[in-house]
């Protein structure tokens, strides 16, 4: 019962700062920004792995809300329509680069998941000791970006499979499946990653 | 593919919840008979629990900050670029109004009632002077908008960081 109040609220707050962004409220840009902003630049860490490329991402992201706003439709879901608008910017940032070269170890030579992991793992000291998840991060950061990202809506951001296949302009059916087999890879990288530990 | 391998299929989506209602109803009259899959379900529940859980990145203060007052700016220049589109339009029509009603009305004999024949002459002038005033005015916003144009046209930089 509470929690639904709760919901009901928010649903009208972020409704309210919706439309005051559309009339050009500074103020609601603010409590959007307040609102969205460890789910955004999580979303789109998960996706680029680069924190550098994450932080520009998202600096696009907001001023690309902010200038498209008016032709955003109220009706639909403005988090659905907000990962979309990063959605298309990381995967355009992600073409720029060959498709080919994700996986590939950075210019420096360092790995990608290395360099995801370690900066997670700081974190991880504050938040989350348990080596489980230090190692989910790692596997996670390992997986191509099409599983990593629906990994990241379904689990992360919470969104429901008619949400993901509208943020990324797929049909249900192909969300769903994407999800089965994110995780089925997920699962088995995981079950390598502790076979090649113990082995070790 | 048998039904055992049908359902185990289903599993991850279970753990997900992200299976339809059939199938979820299919899963669960499966897990009464089979152990192999509640055990297996029991795996896929852990590893979403771990996925929800996992630590969240956090932008820093500087990004979101320097978010903040870059769009605060694109927001004042979006209101400023709305206000220049929408205030020529309403001056040009209100100009034409303001010139057009008078005449249309004295044309139609509207005025013949209230004037006599020098505040005609003098409603003329002024009718007159108004609409020169209002060309002359409608020609400055337009070149005022082409200006305007042509400067935005030419100031497509990268965004700042």
């Amino acid at each position: 019962m509470i929690e639904s109040a709760i919901d009901w609220e928010g649903a009208v707050g972020l409704e309210t700062e919706v439309t005051q962004l559309r009339r050009g409220d500074p103020g609601a840009m603010s409590a959007l920004l307040e609102r969205y902003q460890n789910r955004l630049y999580r979303y789109l860490l998960r996706m680029v792995r680069e924190p550098a490329t994450a932080e520009d991402l998202f600096q696009q992201t907001w001023l690309r809300v902010v200038l498209n706003i008016r032709r955003f439709d109220p009706r639909r879901s403005f988090e659905a329509w907000l990962f979309s608008v990063a959605h298309n910017l990381a995967i355009d940032h992600l073409r720029r680069y060959r498709p080919e070269s994700l996986d590939e170890p950075l210019p420096s030579g360092e790995e990608r998941s290395e360099k995801f992991s370690a900066r997670g793992a700081s974190a991880l000291d504050q938040v989350w000791t348990g080596e489980r998840a230090v190692r989910l991060a790692v596997v996670l950061s390992q997986l191509p970006v099409t599983y990593r990202e629906v990994l990241t809506l379904r689990f992360e951001e919470d969104m429901k499979l008619s949400e993901i296949a509208t943020v990324l302009r797929v049909p249900l059916s192909t969300a769903k499946t994407r999800l089965r087999r994110a995780l089925e890879r997920l699962r088995q990288n995981l079950e390598s990653k502790s076979r090649a530990e113990d082995w070790q | 593919m048998n039904d055992h391998e049908k359902i185990r299929k289903l599993l991850p989506l279970v753990a997900a919840s992200a299976a339809e209602v059939a199938e979820e109803k299919k899963v669960q009259a499966h897990l009464a008979l089979c152990l192999v899959c509640v055990t297996e379900l029991a795996a896929w529940k852990g590893l979403a629990t771990d996925l929800r859980t996992l630590p969240t990145p956090q932008p820093s203060a500087g990004l979101v900050q320097r978010v903040r007052s870059l769009a605060a700016t694109e927001l004042a220049t979006e209101v400023e670029r709305r206000w220049h589109k929408r205030m020529p339009a309403f001056l040009v029509v209100f100009t034409w109004a303001v010139t057009c009603w008078p005449v249309m009305w004295w044309m139609t004999g509207g005025l013949k009632f209230w004037l006599d024949g020098y505040s005609r002459v003098l409603l003329i002038g002024l009718v007159a002077y108004t609409a020169l005033a209002g060309f002359t005015a409608t020609i400055a916003v337009a070149m005022l908008q082409l200006r305007r144009r042509a400067l935005i046209g030419g100031s497509h930089e990268p965004i700042p960081r």
